[in-house]
């Protein structure tokens, strides 16, 4: 058994210390605006140094968070990154100042570097690896910097760091927790090559971990130059209170001008486990005055077979993606903004788990709270304020990672997660118009798809297919979702890779539209084993397939195929078999029926809705060659489908009593919980 | 005797400086959008009025005339280009669209991309019907794996055609490797619609354009130069016959954003993209290292809607931007770094809603409706309207007398907006605008020189344009500098930068090649692979530098590599010791140069050779030099400026309102030394002298404001 934290309480801004009190004062108006934002681009700096530096493929795609934090530990500068480790970020430095500040064996000193990547000291699950830095001035301690990145690979049971064949932390890898792996600004040779003796990629483990350092020693630097030196260290700590203070003053703001009420979402996923099976997670809203209680009871048991349990304060830190990106996305990025929420819990629930379950994949199971169930709760709540622009359909919920391990063209021992899927997720819609096709990575949007040349060029693989929208995947509204894209992975120049890839959704969509509108497709994971692809290329055949359509209808290329969960165990995938991937597309908003036919049009000039869909679900009649909507037709055939809609419908009370007498398969609910309330 | 034109044409202003014998004058005109040789022409003719001469005949009598326009971002902006059809790779046709995934947020600021709900892609150049997809493959080792069928091309092209393409734009994934398939699509366009027909239209190949890794950036370099070829090839060819008519002789040069110049016939469209911030910062960096002997400079350039930054660093301006942005798209061309952010004496000041404190910019009054003192029709308070109500700019001498100001105004806008909602005066209001805009300028300036390794604080200031000279002081301090320099010619500088350029051709290259192998841990010893891909640059410098007019004896070589540990995901740029390699000493040489690089950026800590290291992009540099104006040195006459003394009058600084003598810029001599606090008074700025700082005339006549 682990070692665990009440970590669920570490999150929240602390009270003032007299300290602080005594220097936010000294903070004036014109100042504290040039200084926050000196603050700012000290982590915008930091950030640049650490991309730059950096090796796993998240670092590009902005799975990287570089954060400053107040001495006792909270949250009060951070660049545009992934908010979750920010938030997350706090507990480690919270621990290593009640854990070893004062223990002579082990101190905080100026210079040291601590290390953590255990997911119940505050990491979100082990791939997050962080580094954290105190920054002191002369003796005192007055602040902390924290470099965290999402590493592809953690010497667990299978490669790419997010096991999914880990059924308790302990087949999971590296676990650990906060301790120092460099003294006065130095990391210490040691530990480093310990540390990269346990992984399947030591290059990449070396390279990033110098890479958090030297991100962390920089934003330290700028500190005491730019801020302490001309400013005082008094102003320094005053101003980081008076960052964290403005957020929680205009946050709460906010929160009073909207309307007090319950605001419910429920959702359900399809797979926790190598297999198929029904788990529900639930939140309520409870919003009075100016504070909101996020309530997530009515979600399913911590599964025993599985690692897709999370823990408390990743569900919190995953709530923190919607409240910063979105709801907030004007306040201070620091911990005074979560000070309107709380949070409720059920002990030994999926979302609250024990200190032995596996958790290496539950922050995709947070992220599909982030971005569908809270972000649908809000909506409701936004949409009668003067923040209805804020009211968002969901995300593409967190696509499947894509993660291997071998040898590459070169020779060397690679092992990673692939990011595609995760950076070409689509957008959700907005009240006045359509979510971005492939905006990007959900939990950091400002995250870089890597080109396709970069990945074949360090990576043993060949696209068949991969940046091209992938038609209908993405739900149907009067705005529409943004659209995904299908990933075809061919193993080339070697003779197998491992590879297995972490993800629900296949049979059952996870979120749903916003108003009327549709979920976004669900997207099959496609399998084509001992395939005749290598001939084909040998014989430069027309049958080479470039989309995912033409391949699974014509199945010109003989192999194999297999429609399965994307949650897929590690196996070795020689040079004859296609893996395909999707990203996830948008979710909609708004009846289908009220589109515009011309954007419907527009659609299928851009490959993104098939013409199935025009005719059968917008019910859109246009002219097949020139993609002209008849828009008098289209207005006869919509109103006939809204007859027919009154047809089908029924009395809710009939409808009701119907619904409730329906019950799964056991063998669909057997992680469910209690049918029908867990 | 040297006899040079530079003109600079800004979004606003046309700029001209002229290198006449031993002298030099400058002109200064609005831009004609309509049609730009009509601004060109009346600065020009400013300044052959100031030599007693016609336009025609300094034309005449010109040895070069070198060129920086604003064209290519104007037709971006307005959306001006031509219908393009865009040929790719099969399986991967909406690259441009895809745009990374985070598309949305290129070019926007940083508070601008927290607002996620906001978020829209830019409107694209080329929409998806206009895209089409072929069958073929290379892979990463540039081997064919699906090879290219001409019937299939012959389709595509038809169907481009019959959507009325005007152009096409052909970018195939590893083309950069092995352009076989490019060109055997631009082979067959050619066959089928040859130049002799009219319905022709270019033909332009990534692998020609840019050929580098990385199919978004190097796609979209090809699309933007495709998008604004036409109008840049019929702007500089009318301008070329306009100026030939005048009596011009010689070949126009076209100031590149690369730090070079070059004829129009060797010249890209997207090489001219921002090339006039790239001129100032080559002018600053001939001044500081012929005059001052400076091996450390930053540039500013703060003017009415924008603040630009340059770094000269030992003495070199060797910096690129990271990941490029022209508009919303990136791309990869190496241009030099200058930094943009929506400062200038025009940006807006206004109160955030939620937190209450005063915000500059980034939305700017512009020229129209201007500052609130233009009495145009704005309402708003701008950095412009602080400075009148602190008495820093007299409202009677704008441009010299030649605009009237309305100071109450001014006063009436910072109060409404600022000072009355905040419950404070309007002076107070005023000095908080300034000093916060001071601070973003500074905080910037301190950032983009420290992400390059420097410590900014052993730098030189250079401040140039309209608002630079009434700023430098107030940024200087957030910076730490302790000494700024300012240019009689400040207005006109990019201009004058301009004059200062050489024939410079840059040629890139991406090329895997691994330097050192942390399998067998061995040094590489195929020189030939290092070897061939600089000759092959070489031999394409050779040939266009022939094609201007210059003997390639004469080209000086200079070799960057852009070099990275193994499995980094970025590349670091450095400077080559080696043009060839022919020993493991040579390799090790190129090695030691990119770890000491490294260390200088990142830090000891980062360093990681045993990790491997390899070269991803080679980029060659062949310079031509020419001749540049020498400016004289002036005897050094007394401290004393009461000559140039023309007033005094109440002007509000730090510690409060004092009554501040004023000067006349073109009073004072060499030597001379202002006490601050002072106001000196120039026809095109306002230099602003606190009250711990000196202005000191030095023997170039420049003006350099110093701590007391």
């Amino acid at each position: 058994m682990g070692m665990k934290l009440d970590t669920a309480a570490m999150w929240k801004p602390s009270p003032p210390s007299e300290r602080e009190l005594a220097c936010v004062d000294l903070v004036e108006a014109a100042d504290f605006e040039i200084y926050s934002k000196k603050l700012d681009l000290i982590c915008a700096e930091a950030r640049v140094i650490f991309v730059k530096m950096g090796a796993a493929q998240m670092l590009q795609s902005g799975d990287v968070a570089l954060g400053i934090y107040t001495a006792q530990g909270d949250l009060a500068a951070a660049d545009v990154s992934i908010y979750l480790h920010l938030v997350t970020g706090q507990i480690p430095i919270k621990y290593i100042i009640q854990a070893y500040l004062d223990d002579s064996t082990v101190g905080v000193r100026d210079g040291d570097i601590f290390f953590v990547n255990e997911a119940t000291f505050g990491g979100i699950h082990n791939p997050d690896m962080i580094a954290i830095m105190p920054i002191f001035h002369e003796d005192e301690l007055v602040g902390w910097t924290l470099a965290a990145l999402h590493e592809g690979e953690t010497g667990a049971v299978d490669p790419g760091g997010m096991s999914v064949a880990a059924k308790t932390r302990y087949e999971e890898g590296m676990h650990w927790i906060p301790f120092k792996v460099g003294e006065d600004y130095q990391l210490k040779k040691d530990l480093v090559d310990m540390m990269a003796n346990q992984v399947r990629d030591p290059r990449m483990h070396t390279i990033d971990l110098k890479a958090r350092a030297a991100a962390c020693e920089r934003m330290i630097k700028r500190v005491r130059e730019e801020v302490i030196a001309r400013k005082g260290v008094d102003f320094f700590i005053g101003l980081m209170r008076k960052n964290i203070d403005v957020a929680v003053e205009a946050g709460r703001a906010m929160v009073r001008e909207l309307n007090d009420g319950v605001y419910r979402t429920v959702m359900f996923l399809d797979a926790v486990g190598a297999d198929y099976g029904l788990v529900r997670m639930m939140v309520t809203l409870k919003k009075q005055g100016d504070e909101i209680v996020l309530d997530f009871s009515g979600t399913s048991p911590e599964t025993p077979d599985g690692p897709f349990n999370t823990y408390k304060h990743v569900v919190i830190a995953g709530s923190a993606l919607y409240i910063y990106q979105f709801l907030f996305s004007d306040l201070p990025p620091t911990a005074g903004a979560m000070s309107p929420f709380e949070y409720e819990f059920t002990p030994g629930s999926l979302l609250d788990a024990g200190p032995d379950a596996a958790v290496a994949c539950g922050v995709l199971t947070s992220g599909f709270l982030a971005f569908y169930a809270i972000p649908a709760s809000f909506a409701k709540m936004l949409f009668d304020s003067r923040w209805r622009d804020r009211a968002v359909a969901s995300w593409g919920t967190p696509s499947p990672p894509f993660m291997y391990g071998g040898l590459n063209q070169y020779g060397l021992p690679v092992a990673g997660l692939a990011s595609d899927a995760l950076n070409t997720q689509g957008g959700g819609a907005r009240q006045d118009r359509d979510g971005e096709n492939v905006a990007g990575f959900s939990f950091c949007p400002t995250g870089v798809l890597q080109d396709a040349e970069f990945v074949e060029l360090q990576l043993p693989w060949f696209y068949l297919f991969r940046n091209r929208f992938m038609a209908d995947n993405h739900g149907f509204g009067k705005y529409r979702g943004g659209t995904g894209v299908m990933i075809g992975y061919a193993p080339h120049n070697v003779p197998f890779l491992v590879c297995g890839s972490s993800q629900g959704g296949n049979k059952f969509p996870p979120e749903k539209g916003l108003f009327g509108g549709y979920a976004a497709m669900t997207a099959p994971a496609v399998s084509i084993t001992k395939s005749d692809l290598p001939e084909l290329f040998a014989a430069s055949s027309k049958k080479i397939p470039y989309d995912v359509y033409e391949m699974l209808e014509k199945r010109e290329v003989q192999g194999d195929y297999a429609i399965e969960s994307m949650i897929r165990p590690f196996r070795p995938v020689p040079g004859d078999d296609i893996m395909l991937m999707p990203s996830l597309g948008g979710s909609s908003y708004g009846d289908v029926l009220e589109r515009d036919p011309d954007l419907v049009m527009a659609d299928l000039k851009a490959g993104v809705t098939t013409h199935w869909t025009a005719e059968n679900v917008y019910r859109v009649v246009y002219h097949a060659d020139t993609l002209r909507a008849d828009h008098e037709a289209t207005a006869r055939a919509r109103d006939a489908e809204r007859e027919a809609r009154k047809k089908r419908g029924r009395p809710y009370a009939e409808f009701e009593k119907e619904w409730l007498q329906k019950r799964p398969a056991d063998e669909i609910i057997k992680r469910y919980g209690d049918w029908p309330n867990p | 005797m040297t006899r040079t034109i530079d003109i600079d044409i800004g979004g606003t202003f046309t700029d001209c400086f002229v290198v006449w014998d031993e002298g030099t004058v400058t002109g200064k005109s609005l831009t004609t959008r309509h049609n730009l040789s009509l601004g060109f022409k009346r600065a020009l003719k400013e300044a052959a009025g100031k030599l007693d001469l016609s336009l025609q005949d300094v034309l005449a009598q010109t040895d070069t005339l070198r060129y920086s326009t604003t064209i290519a971002t104007n037709a971006l902006v307005e959306r001006k280009g031509p219908k393009l059809g865009l040929i790719t790779t099969m399986g991967h046709e909406d690259t441009v669209l895809i745009g990374k995934g985070s598309q949305w947020a290129h070019g926007l600021t940083n508070e601008e991309q927290r607002n996620v709900a906001a978020m829209r892609k830019p409107d694209p150049l080329i929409p998806s019907e206009m895209t089409v997809g072929l069958r073929e493959r290379i892979d990463c080792f540039g081997k064919v794996v699906v090879p290219l069928e001409r019937q299939e091309v012959l389709e595509k092209v038809q169907y481009l055609v019959d959507k009325g393409c005007r152009g096409f734009i052909v970018s195939l994934l590893w083309s950069f490797l092995n352009p076989a398939h490019e060109q055997l699509v631009k082979q067959i366009i050619r066959d089928e619609y040859p130049d002799v027909y009219l319905g022709n239209a270019p033909v332009m190949l990534s692998s020609e354009v840019a050929p580098k890794l990385g199919e978004y950036a190097r796609t979209m370099t090809t699309v933007l130069n495709g998008y604004l070829h036409a109008e840049m090839k019929e702007e500089l060819t009318a301008l070329a016959e306009d100026l030939r008519d005048d009596g011009f002789r010689k070949p126009v040069l076209i100031v590149h954003n690369t730090g070079g110049t070059a004829k129009t016939s060797r010249t890209t469209a997207v090489a001219t993209h921002n090339a006039g911030p790239v001129a100032g910062l080559l002018g600053a960096a001939y001044l500081a290292k012929n005059l001052y002997e400076y091996d450390n400079v930053i540039v500013s350039d703060m003017g009415g809607t924008s603040f630009d930054i340059g770094v000269m660093a030992r003495g070199s301006i060797r910096f690129y931007q990271f990941n490029p942005i022209i508009d919303r798209w990136q791309v990869n061309i190496s241009m030099i770094e200058t930094k943009a952010i929506g400062a200038g004496g025009g940006s807006i000041a206004w109160i955030h809603p939620t937190y209450r404190t005063i915000q500059i910019g980034p939305q700017s009054a512009g020229s129209m409706p201007g500052p609130a003192a233009f009495d145009m029709g704005g309402t708003q308070p701008t950095v412009t309207d602080a400075d009148i109500v602190l008495g820093y700019i007299n409202p009677d001498y704008y441009l010299g007398g030649r605009a009237r100001l309305n100071k109450q105004r001014s006063i009436d806008a910072v109060k409404e907006h600022i000072a009355d909602p905040l419950s404070i005066e309007v002076e107070e209001a005023a000095l908080r605008i300034k000093r916060i805009v001071d601070g973003n300028m500074g905080n910037e300036i301190f950032k983009e020189t420290a992400l390059k390794g420097f410590d900014p604080r052993e730098f030189v200031l250079f401040s140039y344009g309209g608002a630079g000279p009434t700023h430098c002081s107030g940024y200087a301090g957030y910076v730490g500098v302790n000494k700024v320099v300012t240019f009689p010619f400040a207005s006109v500088f990019c201009a004058f930068g301009a004059s200062t350029m050489d024939i410079m051709h840059q040629y890139e290259l991406s090329k895997h090649v691994i330097l050192f192998d942390p399998k067998t841990g061995s040094l590489l010893d195929d020189y030939d692979v290092f070897n061939r891909t600089v000759e092959e640059l070489q031999a394409l410098a050779a040939r266009d530098m022939q094609g201007e007019g210059f003997d390639p004896s004469r080209i000086i070589w200079s070799l960057e590599l852009e070099m990275r540990y193994g499995t980094q995901l970025n590349s670091a740029r450095v400077p080559s010791p080696r043009i060839l390699v022919h020993s493991p000493e040579d390799v090790q040489a190129v090695l030691d140069a990119h770890t000491g690089e490294y260390k200088v950026v990142y830090g000891a800590i980062a360093a990681y050779p045993e990790g491997g290291v390899e070269i991803d992009t080679f980029v060659l540099k062949a310079t031509v030099p020419m001749e540049k104006y020498r400016f004289p040195a002036f005897p050094l006459e007394g401290a004393d400026p009461s000559a140039a003394r023309k007033g005094q009058r109440p002007v509000w600084w730090e510690d409060g309102q004092r009554d501040t003598i004023i000067y006349d810029r073109s009073l004072l001599r060499a030597g001379n030394v202002v006490e601050g606090p002072a106001v000196v008074e120039a026809e095109d700025t306002t230099y602003v002298v606190p009250p711990d700082r000196l202005f000191r005339i030095d023997r170039y006549l420049n003006g350099n404001i110093e701590e007391a």
